[in-house]
């Protein structure tokens, strides 16, 4: 495989990951929803933030994987304490989520117009 | 440990686009021959059929973690000794410490850049090596 056929290949995969953000938001939005559920729902809602986390900026996406992180470490931060009780740490999730939705809808909104073709004037 | 075109890495990550991006990395870019393993399990059961010259783990996945699955693969004989990579988020000085004494020679900090991930590999490789010799 070439360089140029890699690069294509990377941004195929990057137009992949960026439609999927708002799949990937609701998901978050759910998870964080059923959090009072405890168990299995804490869980969901941390390997959802991880992965989101770990994967953004290898995407391109560094805002969306920067806040991500945040709202992970709000409830998990990066000594292994669960938080997730905490009201505290609950209590700053909705501006996060504000943050997360707005990075989400300007990633989007730019692969979109980056895949738009240009209007010209002949 | 110096690195051939046929280099294989045994690389295990549970996020589909990321185990994508990076093998294609790896490969294109380094040369390297990368089995790609969706699960701690599916590692194991891979492992007995092959013999990695690297094992390249992500750290948090469901059902058998990174640090798990490098201690099962550590009780083939074949794997004792197989150079071991984490790749994780978690990359302060006590955390990166913590995943040596699991058996890894270094950690590879994510998210990482795919243009950059198989010389990353390399340096760490190359640095094992001197710290082999040095020990020697």
């Amino acid at each position: 495989m070439s360089d140029e056929s890699l690069l294509a290949q990377m941004e195929a995969l990057r137009q992949r990951f960026v439609a999927q953000l708002p799949e990937r938001l609701r998901q978050i939005e759910s998870a964080l929803a059923e959090l009072e559920q405890g168990g299995e729902a804490v869980q969901r809602a941390h390997a959802l933030m991880h992965s989101l986390a770990g994967s953004g900026a290898t995407f391109g996406c560094a805002d969306v994987g920067q806040i991500a992180r945040e709202m992970e470490y709000a409830l998990f931060p990066a000594d292994g304490t669960d938080h997730s009780n905490d009201a505290a740490a609950r209590a700053r999730l909705p501006a996060l989520l504000a943050a997360l939705r707005a990075a989400v809808g300007d990633a989007t909104n730019t692969s979109a117009a980056q895949a738009r073709p240009t209007d010209r004037e002949d | 440990m110096t690195t051939t075109p046929s280099t294989t890495i045994l690389y295990v990550e549970d996020e589909p686009d990321i185990r994508m991006i990076a093998a294609m990395a790896l490969e294109t870019l380094g040369g390297f021959r990368v089995e790609s393993c969706a699960s701690g399990a599916e590692a194991i059961e891979r492992a007995a059929k092959i013999t990695p010259d690297v094992l390249l783990l992500d750290v948090m996945m469901p059902g058998l973690d990174g640090p798990g699955t490098l201690a099962a693969l550590r009780k083939l004989p074949k794997l004792a000794r197989t150079p071991a990579i984490f790749m994780t988020a978690k990359v302060q000085p006590q955390e990166i410490a913590g995943y040596k004494a699991l058996g890894a020679i270094d950690v590879i900090p994510k998210p990482f850049d795919p243009m950059s991930l198989a010389a990353a590999v390399r340096a760490i490789l190359a640095r094992g090596d001197k710290e082999h010799d040095r020990e020697r």
